[in-house]
């Protein structure tokens, strides 16, 4: 069984200026990211069936390659392959054959790789949050206030 | 009677009161060898009279004042101009900031021209509309410009700047005429004080007749084969004798056809459309057009949605490509949704 790491999608990053990527499957569900952290999984979860979806607006009769959403400042470059969606942040003024280029041949490669993985991939895992107080379980602190003894 | 005296005496008395006014001395028309000059850009100001005669020698220069930004129909001269003095208008219009509707016509053919301080917004022939429609005129090889008293579009149609249009045609900017497209300007006064005349009316061809040289024009070249006003010969007169090359007198008619663009420098519109923020079609021109409609607003809406579940705000545009076409959707500055159903571009970045 192949294993999908979110490493595939650090080749992207040869194209100057990519920012980050993600990936979903048929459905829209979040298989695999490659962002900052200020883009939460949740927001790509959210995101994932509606993108999946996009590919219903393309006529009937035309297979669809490619969805590029235009931002104020950045871009998102969607491309289809057959067993899901490879989304790419990248800034306008990015080089667009090149990212085509590389966004085929990572969509055949993980056309490949999923087809060859009968078992759901794992979960992408959220980004895990600074703990407020790293405290162990099950031991107590004791304090005392006005002579009394407290433990906690 | 000559062409000249003709539309001096359609102008009516008011309009050549006018001109006079304006022109002190004898209109100048631009031909091939007038265009170096005409376009050149003024190194100093020049007074008051020799920028009205210098206008009036110009192909239409509306906002020749500092600081107008809006055309005035009423007082440019018509004229007329080849392929390439068209582009080079255009691009003076581009550069002055212009905001008006000009009409192009060329032959049987006429088309508006939308400009907002000087970008090209939209352009709209009998059959097309938007960027091909631009494409369209600008590939015109001979006509005529004038202001035109329609309406600005609404929305935005163009999306291209008026230098990359010129630059998918192939044109050669600022580059002067070649002697065969020169020696085809039809040059002829139309008079503009006369008030607006191409409104319903876009397919009127102003060009003027052809007409037989006279015995005394016959000699030079260029001026058997350009109507002129006036009576001031040319800058530079053929010497008698001189054989002029042959694309110079061949006939209109004879003179091969333009060479065809190429498939992949031709974007082709096959529809467009123009949503309001509630889906309803405000304008539709082509093939299917409640199937795009329908198609824009569904990507439109999830395009938003996943801006908005992405944090990256409402898209400004939208371009879902297939295999064979491709479909561009723009979010408008009112809210409303403007798309159009093109064969594939190739990216350029």
């Amino acid at each position: 069984m192949a294993v999908l790491s979110s490493d595939v999608l650090s080749s992207l990053k040869d194209i100057d200026g990519v920012y980050g990527s993600f990936v979903v499957d048929a459905a829209g569900g979040l298989m695999l990211r490659d962002l900052p952290g200020v883009i939460d999984n949740a927001g790509l979860r959210e995101a994932g069936p509606r993108i999946a979806r996009l590919w219903g607006a393309f006529p009937e009769d035309d297979p669809p390659d490619y969805v590029l959403l235009e931002f104020a400042a950045h871009q998102v470059f969607i491309k289809k392959f057959e067993l899901g969606s490879l989304c790419i942040f990248v800034p306008p003024s990015v080089n667009r054959p090149a990212l085509r280029m590389a966004a085929n041949f990572l969509g055949r490669w993980l056309d490949k790789q999923m087809a060859a993985a009968p078992e759901a991939p794992p979960p992408v895992s959220e980004p895990v949050p600074e703990p407020a107080q790293p405290t162990s379980p099950g031991k107590k602190k004791t304090y005392i206030f006005r002579g009394q003894r407290y433990e906690v | 009677m000559s062409a000249a005296d003709d539309l001096e005496s359609e102008a009516g008395p008011a309009t050549q009161a006018s001109r006079q006014a304006q022109v002190p001395a004898q209109l100048e028309f631009v031909d091939a060898e007038d265009d170096e000059e005409v376009l050149e850009v003024e190194p100093e100001p020049a007074g008051e009279e020799e920028l009205a005669r210098h206008r009036a020698g110009q192909l239409l220069r509306s906002t020749s004042e500092p600081g107008r930004s809006t055309s005035e129909p009423g007082r440019s001269a018509f004229v007329s101009a080849h392929q390439s003095s068209l582009h080079t208008l255009l691009q003076i219009e581009s550069l002055s900031r212009t905001t008006g509707v000009f009409l192009v016509v060329s032959g049987d053919d006429s088309g508006y021209l939308h400009l907002v301080e000087g970008e090209l917004v939209h352009a709209e022939t009998g059959r097309r509309s938007g960027e091909a429609a631009a494409l369209e005129i600008l590939s015109w090889r001979h006509g005529s410009l004038e202001p035109s008293q329609r309406t600005l579009a609404p929305v935005r149609t163009v999306h291209s700047s008026l230098h990359n249009l010129l630059a998918h045609l192939g044109a050669d900017v600022g580059s002067q005429p070649g002697p065969q497209e020169s020696s085809q300007s039809q040059v002829a006064q139309r008079p503009s004080a006369a008030g607006p005349l191409d409104q319903d009316a876009p397919t009127e061809t102003y060009l003027a007749p052809p007409t037989a040289p006279a015995p005394a024009e016959a000699g030079p070249v260029l001026e058997a084969t350009v109507s002129r006003v006036g009576s001031e010969p040319p800058a530079t007169p053929r010497a008698p004798g001189v054989e002029a090359p042959p694309d110079v007198v061949t006939p209109r008619s004879v003179l091969p056809p333009p060479l065809p663009r190429s498939e992949r420098e031709t974007p082709s519109t096959l529809a467009d459309v123009v949503l309001s923020a509630a889906g309803e079609m405000l304008q539709g021109r082509g093939a299917a057009t409640e199937e795009l409609a329908a198609r824009v607003a569904y990507a439109a809406r999830l395009a938003e949605l996943i801006g908005r579940a992405i944090r990256s705000g409402t898209p400004r545009a939208v371009e879902l490509r297939g295999k064979s076409t491709q479909t561009l959707v723009r979010w408008q500055g009112d809210g409303n949704l403007s798309a159009s159903l093109d064969q594939p571009q190739p990216s350029r970045r």
